[in-house]
């Protein structure tokens, strides 16, 4: 491992060639040797990942890597064709489209599906967090795409999930619009604790929000870094910088090459 | 001789009728549903971005010399050039009466009983009363059939096949067998409009479950709704828009097979008047039975569209009020 030199130690980063083994009692997610084959083509090949409470997981790949079908695996909706699947019955997630329903209100989009008392004030209270309380009442339709997915994570949130699952959220989110969506994202993940799983495909936002990098490549949760650098970060810290190289190289793109 | 000629024109006006019948409503009704669907939208631009609510909205397309008057003018138009050619004697008023006489005969039909046509609001409630119950008898097996179908591949299999033969059954073929089957009374009558309410509610409610996003039934998961909750939060409402759509084409080809049951052996209803204006040449009734026909169904598929306005505000992304 290249990068696990001094220089790096002392900036808190380091990378590790394997997931970290973990503690059992604080697991909130368990995937062991999965394999899931679509027809001819196997996207994941005995992939592993272990997923401690409270800790932010960002993991990046190239597009058309699996990471969607990793998580869909993870939330259940596909079946593995082997290997091992657990997760925390209090799971929630946040689609990359938002995916209100379009003829419930903001507030019934929150409330819908949760369970116990006080449904409409856990509802209420889970849009005053995002800032989108006046919203309430108006239909998902009149949010931008901005407001929507603060909604979507307003609806995650109001589950009280040990673990949220996050399928690149802001993707489609102008620039301003994502910086301010990770201030918001650590904030409540700072106050609320689950643990997050982010998938994405921009490397500066796995950087500025992850405890841990994973990368998905070949079927495999291949490498991982481990960030302990305070937050909110700065992305042109040398440390990060040169983070960003490596992470860049693991996933295939040579800048000279790419420049020649 | 005589005889021949009389039978050459009720042949005549048989065929006009059924053509004037199929196409009023269809033609009446449809392009301008589509037309406000579009104001609909072009206003739902403005109304989201100033946050207004529907009163206002209404009031806009409502205002004088707005869209909604504007599409009054080419009928009004019509009206007059029919009038001037009956007053000009362009055609004999036998063949073609114009308005105002239409109108007196309207009037004379609805205040006084005759032998012959007995009142015209009479006829009016036995024809409604036909369309009512074959309308709500097809329409809630249509629905209950294609919630069946909808939602599971089984029931799809047990169904679907039927209502595709019953859809391509030529409906007024039926007329002579189910005179067999079921009698010259009420029966077939409301039978024959059934099944033509029936097949567009059938179709469209079907289609409208298929199509309801798929993405929703995952998101259903994630939020691990219970069956009824996905059916009542997700799968409903997204199909309703089409749901409302098999709602209009169900009460116009039912109606279309009002007009055509009622032919068999009428002795009451906008059918019977037609009947017995033909038998006495009076054109004037056979044109008032029409147009109540024609009304019928513009009032029917108005009501429809006022449902449309005030549930579907969601598409047009209007406040929700409570």
């Amino acid at each position: 491992m290249s990068v696990g030199n001094q220089a790096n130690r002392q900036a808190d980063v380091a990378m590790a060639a394997h997931t970290q083994p973990l503690d059992d009692s604080r697991r909130v997610a368990h995937v062991q040797d999965l394999h899931l084959r679509f027809g001819e083509r196997e996207i994941l090949k005995g992939l592993n990942l272990d997923i401690q409470a409270g800790e932010f997981v960002t993991l990046i790949g190239r597009s058309g890597a699996g990471k969607t079908t990793l998580l869909r695996a993870l939330m259940g909706f596909d079946a593995p064709t082997s290997g091992e699947v657990e997760i925390t019955d209090k799971q929630a997630i946040a689609f990359q489209d938002a995916r209100l329903v379009p003829w419930r209100s903001v507030r019934k989009n929150v409330a819908l599906g949760l369970r116990g008392d006080n449904i409409q004030e856990r509802a209420a209270s889970a849009l005053a967090e995002v800032g989108l309380a006046e919203r309430a009442d108006n239909w998902p339709m009149t949010l931008s795409g901005g407001e929507a997915q603060r909604v979507s994570l307003a609806r995650a949130l109001a589950r009280e999930p040990k673990i949220l699952v996050l399928d690149e959220p802001f993707g489609a989110l102008d620039a301003l619009t994502r910086i301010s969506m990770h201030e918001l994202v650590l904030r409540l993940w700072g106050r609320h604790k689950p643990a997050v799983l982010m998938v994405t495909h921009d490397i500066d936002e796995a950087i500025a929000l992850a405890d841990r990098i994973l990368i998905l490549a070949d079927g495999q949760v291949s490498e991982a870094a481990t960030l302990t650098t305070e937050r909110p970060r700065d992305r042109y810290q040398p440390e990060l910088v040169e983070l960003r190289e490596q992470l860049l190289m693991q996933l295939g793109f040579n800048a000279a090459e790419a420049l020649s | 001789m005589a005889l021949a000629g009389t039978e050459t024109i009720v042949a005549f006006s048989w065929e006009s009728r059924m053509s004037t019948a199929s196409s009023l409503p269809t033609v009446a009704s449809a392009p301008d549903a589509s037309a406000a669907d579009a104001t609909d939208f072009a206003a739902a631009g403005s109304a989201a971005a100033a946050s207004t609510s529907s009163p206002a909205r209404t009031r806009r397309r409502f205002r004088p010399g707005g869209r909604a008057w504007r599409r009054l003018i080419s009928p009004l138009a019509l009206l007059i050039i029919w009038q001037a050619v009956g007053e000009l004697k362009l055609m004999s008023t036998q063949k073609l009466p114009e308005p105002t006489q239409v109108a007196h005969t309207a009037y004379t039909l609805i205040a006084t009983h005759s032998a012959a046509y007995g009142t015209l609001q009479g006829a009016m409630l036995a024809s409604l009363q036909r369309w009512g119950l074959g309308f709500v008898f097809g329409g809630l097996v249509a629905f209950v059939l294609a919630l069946i179908a909808g939602l599971s591949r089984n029931g799809e299999d047990a169904v679907d096949p039927l209502m595709q033969m019953l859809r391509t059954l030529p409906l007024f073929g039926l007329i002579p067998v189910f005179e067999v089957w079921f009698g010259i009374d009420l029966l077939p009558k409301v039978l024959l409009i059934a099944i033509g309410t029936a097949i567009p509610i059938y179709l469209n409610t079907f289609s409208g479950i298929r199509s309801v996003d798929g993405s929703l039934g995952e998101l259903a998961r994630a939020l691990k709704l219970s069956y009824r909750e996905k059916l009542w939060h997700i799968i409903l409402p997204g199909a309703f828009p089409s749901i409302l759509v098999g709602l209009r084409q169900g009460l116009a080809t039912g109606l279309l097979a009002l007009v055509v049951a009622e032919q068999i052996n009428a002795n009451s209803g906008l059918g019977f008047i037609i009947n017995q204006g033909a038998q006495f040449l009076n054109n004037n009734v056979i044109i008032v039975a029409l147009l109540v026909y024609t009304l019928l169904g513009l009032i029917t598929d108005w009501i429809v569209r006022v449902i449309e306005r005030r549930t579907l505000t969601w598409r047009r992304g209007i406040e929700v009020t409570k």
